[in-house]
């Protein structure tokens, strides 16, 4: 007879790591006896602590294993942040796992690049057939392109090894700009504490579907205890309906709010003068520019009355510190965005909100206790003589752009040769296809590259191009590096293999050393298995890999959430920019020609017969990355065109009317979606769609896919894509 | 209508849904997918999502374990019935597949499991909860808006809502009596 654990029971037992509990599955309390007794035969569940990885966001999860199949995955309740939740994405990883589309064993192309015919091969085959191809180019002419993960260091160490200085990421088509503008204005990223904010203000970073579930569930319990939120996005989305106050700015008008907020603040006295004084760099030429921007000027240009952005501005001020101007993530939008994201930033320093409960904070991560992680032992890296081809780091170029660069530099280098031209590339689980702006340019230079390396678990778009694919495991087959996860407080978490791979599908950590043995580099991967490396790792906190697998995660000991300025707010805050304040004037961005402090610039009013067309995420997909999963497509199979009636009236579309989205570059065929929650004059679109990939089954030719209309737009500031400055033509199909 | 389990507890189950703290992002419905295996093409609990009226939220759906319900009122083979704990599950021994529950549900709350020749629905997660366990759905919210309520424990702060009246029904008007309640409105 099993004994049904009580709920302290299971998580005690499920804080064991991998340790084994008896559920008792398929118990009804069903009056007839031999079916009852039937069902009470207990099956033996393992629950393996572990990282999710449907996004980027790498919530801590319990991976139920029952028989040897992965039967659920569940928030782990140990993290206090989520209370045990994780998002639909992270729920359906089992769905990613099971999905008979993944890539099970290396694959040679055979066909014409893009035709998507390829042949199985076997890994010695494929790693041979790489490294002949690699031994013709010079170390410069590869590049390698990867989402940020806990897998990075193999890629990267790979790629350094091999010599190249061209190692790109997806982020200069995600939060590239508002990174860059953090460095620019408080020295390093700053991050939001929003479980105590009593005054959030969100310049259209959207939680409820952009979601990490730590943010989404802080500002929804900030929101129970009667905070304020006000959301500022064209369309209508989830958020609405959490936010207190939902304004509809006309698109790419936000920099004016945002400048209006500041001359409120600064005019009405709402500003806090001792930590301006203390902490701040440049406020007299701030102020100065922004006299004129008063909120009847912002309300010509947003289409929000002057005494909203008023009330607003001044109910911030009033709740100071606890009053935040979110920085946001996406930030590939309008080319004011970079300043937009400067002025965002303003708003925060001038409310004092820094390093204080309910205000940003920086993460209080191992270094700061004196300590990291440790590594597998490695010779020092070719030296790198080689400038990157995308100009991130050169002076003249993009000098405050680091290692991940411009991802949309590929088909440039690839087809101008300017300043040289890449000959090989590697995406690892990133699809520069899907991914970037102008795909006609980018097949033009897949087609010319020597070679073209995916290493992924689906046949992406960019795979069905590439020479060989090479099948990494998912998430839940494999272990990686420990993971750093600070916020207020520092902590580390590991990601546990809980079930074998798949097939013949491999983890990076033995994909790079292998491949690297094949070229003669092997020296750079001088570790047995992950278990070496992670023991490595752990060393420096004498710490075993089954002490930290017990809850998932853990933490120094006294460490506790800080706020440099929580209990002193005069205590010393050292920024690392070049005064060590935080720039509200940047001497740097003058030295570069651009402009000091925020200043307004105006988007383009579209064409007569043409719409703006912006783009979100949808709660139930990752970017490019999930929408062929099984459950998560059934959930949402493809995007629609968003419309307003005074528009979609007299083009004669009706809502679930097929329609022709087009611009000089190309066209896309999708559904209408006629409504009032986008504003007249834009259309929407969640992004994500326009697969091509034959690899890719259920999703492949559904949808509107963004990236076959835009041209490649670069924000000369900080090399981030200009995603939203696009105007279409729709008409009826 | 409360009952006396194994361990001696008395048990009246609700679900509690607060539609303020929803965000519409249907980690509810795949958590309720993944755990009850439930086949492609069909779910026990989905979103309707919010219209743009601006006045409804986004809103959990799925079987409301009605105590005055249709399904059971129809069953010809007594396969659906209510627990004594409030959770409306079926016995899969004694259905036939004459699927009179499908049409009778007001709520839409049933389908068609064509491999286990039942018409299947959300049982609470009825295995976790004799468990001690939350139902998926309310173990994985990610705005913590559901809540597994015991209108049998006087001190339970989620049966305290369905007492005071904060959460209510959906459609009571059609007289099933859910024991799905939901808050709405700030």
């Amino acid at each position: 007879m099993a004994i049904a654990p009580n709920r302290r029971t299971f998580l005690q037992v499920a804080a064991a790591g991998t340790a084994v509990v008896a559920l008792p599955v398929g118990v009804r309390e069903l009056g007839t006896p031999p079916a009852a007794a039937a069902a009470e035969t207990p099956v033996k569940e393992k629950v393996v602590t572990s990282i999710c990885e449907m996004c980027t966001s790498f919530c801590p999860i319990l991976v139920r294993v029952r028989d040897g199949k992965v039967v659920r995955i569940e928030g782990n309740p140990k993290e206090k942040s989520t209370q045990g939740a994780i998002c639909a994405r992270g729920n359906a990883g089992i769905s990613l796992l099971e999905d008979p589309d993944r890539i099970r064993t290396p694959l040679i192309r055979v066909g014409k690049r893009g035709e998507g015919k390829f042949r199985k091969a076997s890994w010695e085959e494929a790693y041979r057939y790489i490294a002949d191809r690699l031994a013709k180019i010079r170390p410069e002419e590869l590049g390698v392109g990867r989402r940020p993960s806990a897998t990075d260091a193999f890629l990267l160490t790979f790629a350094k090894a091999f010599g190249t200085p061209n190692i790109f990421n997806h982020e200069s088509s995600c939060p590239l700009g508002r990174n860059v503008a953090m460095n620019v204005t408080f020295g390093s990223g700053v991050n939001v504490d929003y479980s105590k904010v009593d005054y959030l203000v969100s310049f259209g970073r959207n939680h409820m579907e952009s979601i990490s579930v730590p943010q989404a569930q802080g500002i929804v319990g900030s929101q129970v205890r009667g905070a304020r939120y006000v959301y500022l996005d064209p369309r209508r989305s989830p958020a609405q309906t959490v936010a207190t106050t939902w304004l509809q700015p006309l698109p790419g008008t936000d920099l004016a709010f945002a400048l209006a907020m500041l001359q409120v603040l600064i005019a009405d006295d709402l500003y806090d003068h001792d930590f301006v004084k203390r902490y701040t760099h440049g406020f007299d030429e701030l102020a100065k520019a922004v006299l004129e921007y008063t909120p009847e000027w912002a309300a010509t240009m947003t289409g929000i009355p002057a005494a909203t952005i008023r009330e607003v501005a001044r109910d911030f001020g009033g709740a100071k510190p606890r009053a935040v101007a979110d920085p946001g993530w996406f930030s590939a939008t309008y080319l004011n965005d970079f300043q937009l994201r400067r002025a965002i930033l303003a708003i925060n320093a001038l409310v004092g909100n820094l390093e204080v409960p309910g205000g940003l904070f920086f993460k209080k991560d191992l270094k700061g206790y004196g300590t990291e992680l440790g590594n597998w032992k490695k010779p020092a890296f070719p030296k790198v003589t080689a400038e990157r081809v995308d100009g991130a780091g050169v002076p003249g170029r993009f000098p405050l752009v680091s290692e991940g660069g411009l991802c949309q530099a590929l088909p440039e280098s690839v087809l101008t040769g300017k300043p040289y031209a890449l000959k090989a590339y590697i995406a690892h689980r990133f699809d520069p296809y899907a991914a970037i702006p102008d795909q006609p340019r980018m097949i033009e230079a897949f087609k010319k590259l020597d070679l073209l390396v995916s290493v992924d678990v689906y046949m992406s778009d960019t795979g069905a191009y590439a020479d060989v694919i090479l099948p990494e495991c998912t998430y839940l087959e494999r272990t990686d590096p420990v993971t750093e996860a600070s916020g207020l407080a520092p902590k580390i978490r590991l990601r546990q293999q809980a079930v074998p791979p798949q097939g013949d599908a491999r983890p990076s950590w033995r994909i790079y050393k292998e491949l690297a043995e094949a070229m003669g580099l092997g020296k750079y991967f001088a570790y047995k298995d992950i278990d070496e490396i992670v023991a490595a790792q752990l060393a420096p906190f004498g710490l075993t890999a089954a002490q930290l697998a017990k809850n998932g995660q853990w933490a120094p000991p006294g460490a506790k959430p800080t706020y440099l300025r929580g209990t002193d707010p005069t205590m010393p805050v050292k920024l690392k920019t070049a005064s060590g304040k935080i720039e509200l004037f940047s001497a740097k961005l003058a030295e570069m020609g651009f402009e000091p402090v925020p200043r307004y610039t105006a988007p383009a009013v579209p064409p007569k017969g043409t719409f703006r067309m912006i783009q979100g995420k949808s709660a139930v997909h990752t970017n490019s990355a999930t929408q062929n999963v099984p459950v998560l497509h059934e959930l949402r199979p493809d995007n629609e065109l968003w419309i307003h009636p005074a528009q979609a009236t007299p083009l004669g579309i009706k809502d679930g009317d097929g329609v022709i989205v087009r611009t000089t570059l190309g066209e896309q065929r999708g559904r209408a979606k006629v409504t009032q929650d986008v504003l007249e004059g834009t259309v929407f679109t969640y992004h994500g769609w326009g697969r091509i990939s034959p690899g890719l089954t259920r999703v492949k030719g559904k949808g509107i896919g963004l990236n076959a209309l835009m041209p490649v737009v670069t924000d000369p500031i900080s090399g981030s894509l200009i995603m939203r400055e696009t105007f279409v033509e729709v008409v009826k199909s | 209508m409360s009952t006396l389990t194994k361990t001696g507890v008395r048990h009246q189950y609700a679900l509690v849904v607060d539609t303020n703290k929803c965000i519409g992002c249907e980690s509810c419905s795949v958590a309720c997918r993944v755990e009850n295996q439930v086949p492609d093409g069909h779910w026990r609990s989905r979103i309707a999502p919010p219209t743009s009226t601006g006045t409804k939220a986004p809103m959990k759906w799925s079987c409301m374990h009605c105590a005055d319900a249709p399904c059971v009122q129809v069953c010809p083979t007594k396969a659906t019935y209510r627990r004594a704990d409030g959770i409306v599950v079926i016995d899969a021994s004694r259905c036939v597949g004459c699927k009179y529950c499908i049409v009778a549900c007001p709520y839409g709350a049933r389908y068609f499991d064509e491999k286990k020749g039942i018409p299947d629905k959300c049982d609470l997660c009825v295995d976790r909860v004799d468990a001690g366990l939350e139902p998926a759905c309310v173990q994985t919210c990610v705005g913590r808006a559901l809540a597994l309520a015991d209108l049998a424990d006087p001190k339970d702060k989620n049966a305290a809502r369905i007492r005071s009246g904060e959460a209510k029904p959906l459609h009571p008007e059609l007289g099933t009596k859910p024991s799905v309640y939901y808050v709405v409105g700030k």
